[in-house]
């Protein structure tokens, strides 16, 4: 057989160029859909049609806060992971007088991606007169950017090259078949079961495109109408134990999170800062670690540390979650009740 | 114009497969330069040397060399574990001496390669290469570096000295090669990693027949992790006009263990055949000496895989199939074939599921982390296995059903036509819709999930 000529190689490139357009016709309909708005700012990035992907919060915190932050002078922050989001401004505004309240959640969140947020917010030359944040020993343990896609944190948080963050996303639209499931919904609107791991349509929640308050009304509404029909959900609540006298958790806090803890501190000395630290109350009634305790009351005083973890009132009603990853806005309100009342 | 430029291709090759392996640590670049040096300057020597003596002194040096490389690298920690484990048994108490060390990628490949070289050097098979540049570019190519297939210098050197000639029909079936490798990598291993770890990781957790579904999962994710690199290396090659041997050959379609290892990992079986088995002896001797070169060949030939315990008894167990599978042998040599085609047939598929079946029983070995390990998956297939009463097992079987199917059914396709190429060789129309499938798969539901590196890159 003969060697390869220029036309036999140029028909071979064309064939190749054929057969890959599919796939670049494919590639396209992602920077045209944007699935996990993560190409661009979006005024509200929940005011859109169906299918209601599951998106990451602290990309939307990040870029709301970015977008708004000369216009409304965000001066007061509630921080951390979506246990936070029971925690609503409109309920924090009374203790905390005249601000302007905004709410930094971000799922799965961290010391690290806390302490992004405030030198974020430093940098771009922000005020910081009040702080709550809302923490449990899961958020204290992670040490570094999680990278999973609905939590790794936006560049200016984490401080990842823009194209990193953004790859990680692309590659999300190609997974375990979600370009599918998407279209498919899309297109045909009806929901299919094999899409509630990723489209999430069911449970669809919206935030306040100012404060970035997260509203879960389905949840509250659904509680309400048939409280037995919902607790009964195994999926909901059958994860985790609720036996009671949960015991005490790992110690968690090593060297580099007690670093970032400084950290923390420093910048809300620097701010002059009213920070109040809340430890959650979870569903699995585990009391935090006595050692992690001291060394969070050493680095911010024992009076801003406010400790719920554990077997109590709060958290042995399973009617205060939503989940047993989460619990309810009225629980945080009387969290804050408690906590602002004290002083 | 290939030809006329073919020196300054081999340069090029060589410089990119010099980039393409410092790209992972660029200080082993440097342990891989001393390897080649030596041995081309050994191989110059023993080619000019007419003294048996000083060539096999020469040879020995090489060998040597080369194999102490290997073991610093990669059998310090495990000798020195085992042989403080050893002490500790008879109640001496030593100090670990284990040392903190970096396994150079692709050293088990091409150590062995560079040892075919010089060895074929020294029994006259191959004249030694003149340029070093050249004999650098055939160690390093880099298709093929850091996991094979072990090319041998008779093979690969001719084809580096002589300018090369890319066909149309090269540029074709590379493509399919390097198509067909990445569908098998990025689809089938991949997936069927995500089943078999946490099943591995926890046997306890899991009962009999959830073990035997990731056992079969396994076997075929080692064998797509591996082919696939190889389909890869040679679809490369093909591309650039190289000729890289064939690595496997539909091994899950043996019906023995001889013939296994005539399909499984060909480079790594012939060598240990041609460098090591024979040497020893081969066949040549009584019974009882054959059995010994098979025990010794096999059990080298699963250190090779890592320095491990569970590779070692991995060998064992294959060198007891080879073993069985003589005795068998030789006690029905005598009994004639079966007339009937249906019959004769059904016995085929029947002796291919049996010994699929033994080839699992040595995956739990090779792949279980530990002996402890290895003895709890045991025990959940041989105490725990309730496939009636037992539900936990669905959530792995149909995955493994969905990432195998295709894969399956072209590697029956290609054994029924007795040819590997079977797909690349049917109508356009059903042969584009099959590439469509296999990029589609890929696409959705493979590889862009981050990077899973192959399994014998740790080889």
């Amino acid at each position: 057989m003969k060697r390869i000529s220029a036309i036999d190689f140029a028909i071979f490139l064309g064939k190749a160029f054929f057969f890959l357009l599919p796939l670049a016709f494919i590639t396209a309909t992602y920077f045209v859909v944007d699935p996990f708005k993560v190409l661009g700012s979006y005024e509200d990035f929940y005011n859109t049609s169906p299918p209601h992907v599951v998106l990451n919060r602290g990309y939307v915190s990040t870029e709301l806060y970015l977008r708004h932050y000369k216009k409304y002078q965000y001066d007061s922050f509630i921080f951390g992971s979506s246990r936070s989001l029971a925690y609503q401004t409109k309920d924090w505004q009374p203790y905390i007088g005249k601000a302007s309240p905004f709410h930094w959640d971000s799922s799965g969140e961290s010391l690290f991606g806390i302490l992004g947020a405030l030198k974020l917010i430093d940098r771009t030359g922000g005020d910081i007169k009040n702080a709550l944040l809302i923490i449990d020993p899961l958020l204290l343990k992670q040490d570094s950017e999680d990278e999973r896609r609905i939590a790794v944190h936006h560049p200016q948080v984490s401080g990842w090259p823009w194209l990193k963050f953004q790859w990680k996303f692309f590659r999300g639209y190609f997974e375990r078949g979600f370009c599918i499931r998407y279209w498919d919904l899309k297109l045909f609107k009806t929901e299919r079961p094999y899409m509630y791991e990723m489209v999430f349509s069911q449970n669809y929640f919206f935030s306040d495109p100012v404060t970035n308050d997260y509203s879960s009304a389905k949840n509250e509404e659904a509680i309400e109408a048939n409280p037995k029909k919902y607790y009964s959900n195994r999926k909901r609540f059958g994860r985790v134990a609720h036996t009671g006298g949960g015991g005490e958790n790992e110690a968690v806090l090593k060297d580099k999170q007690v670093e970032m803890l400084h950290d923390i501190r420093s910048i809300f000395l620097k701010k002059k800062t009213q920070y109040k630290i809340v430890i959650s109350p979870l569903f699995d009634q585990k009391k935090i670690n006595r050692k992690d305790l001291k060394i969070l009351q050493n680095v911010f005083g024992e009076r801003t540390i406010h400790d719920f973890s554990g077997s109590n009132e709060l958290t042995r009603n399973i009617r205060n979650y939503r989940d047993s990853g989460h619990y309810r806005p009225h629980v945080a309100r009387h969290i804050m009740k408690s906590v602002y009342e004290k002083d | 114009m290939v030809g006329r430029y073919h020196k300054l291709q081999n340069r090029w090759i060589l410089a990119a497969s010099c980039f393409f392996y410092a790209w992972w640590d660029w200080r082993f670049l440097l342990l891989l330069f001393a390897t080649i040096g030596i041995d081309y300057l050994i191989a110059r020597a023993i080619a000019l040397s007419e003294s048996p003596g000083r060539r096999k002194t020469l040879l020995s040096l090489s060998v040597v060399s080369n194999l102490v490389v290997l073991a610093f690298f990669k059998y310090f920690n495990f000798f020195s574990d085992s042989f403080r484990a050893f002490l500790e048994f008879f109640g001496v108490s030593v100090q670990s001496a284990s040392l903190a060390i970096l396994l150079p990628i692709g050293i088990s490949f091409y150590t062995f390669q560079a040892i075919s070289y010089v060895v074929d050097v020294y029994r006259n098979k191959l004249k030694p290469a003149e340029n070093f540049l050249d004999y650098a570019a055939y160690i390093t190519y880099f298709p093929q570096l850091v996991a094979g297939p072990i090319e041998r210098g008779a093979h690969l050197l001719p084809q580096i000295l002589k300018p090369r000639i890319i066909r149309v029909d090269h540029l074709y079936t590379g493509t399919h090669l390097i198509f067909w490798g990445l569908f098998q990598k990025v689809f089938v291993a991949d997936n069927l990693a995500r089943l078999v770890d946490p099943v591995f990781l926890h046997p306890s957790n899991h009962d009999g027949v959830t073990v035997l579904i990731a056992l079969y999962a396994f076997a075929i994710q080692i064998y797509c992790d591996f082919s696939g690199y190889s389909d890869i290396a040679r679809g490369i090659g093909k591309c650039m006009g190289f000729d890289i041997m064939l690595n496997f050959n539909l091994p899950y379609f043996s019906t023995c263990a001889r013939e296994f290892w005539q399909r499984w990992h060909i480079s790594l079986s012939t060598w240990l055949r041609d460098y090591l088995y024979i040497p020893l002896g081969g066949s040549h001797g009584c019974r009882l000496l054959t059995f010994r070169n098979v025990i010794i060949t096999m059990l080298l030939g699963g250190l090779w895989h890592g320095a491990q315990w569970t590779f070692v008894l991995w060998g064992a167990y294959h060198a007891i199939l080879l073993i069985a599978d003589h005795l068998v042998g030789a006690a029905t040599r005598s009994v004639p074939p079966l007339q009937n085609k249906l019959a004769s047939r059904t016995w085929f598929a029947l002796k291919v599921i049996i010994f699929f079946h033994l080839i699992c029983a040595g995956w739990l070995l090779f792949r279980a982390t530990s002996l402890s390990n290895a003895a709890e998956l045991a025990q959940a297939l041989l105490l725990r296995f309730h496939p009636f009463s037992s539900h936990q097992w669905h959530s792995i079987f149909l995955p493994w059903v969905f990432y195998t199917g295709i894969f399956a059914v072209t590697q029956c396709y290609q054994f029924l036509k007795k040819d590997l190429m079977a797909i690349y060789r049917l109508p356009r129309f059903i042969r584009w819709t099959y590439y469509y499938g296999l990029l589609f798969a890929m696409l959705f539901w493979g590889g862009l999930s981050g990077p899973t590196q192959f399994i014998y890159f740790q080889f």
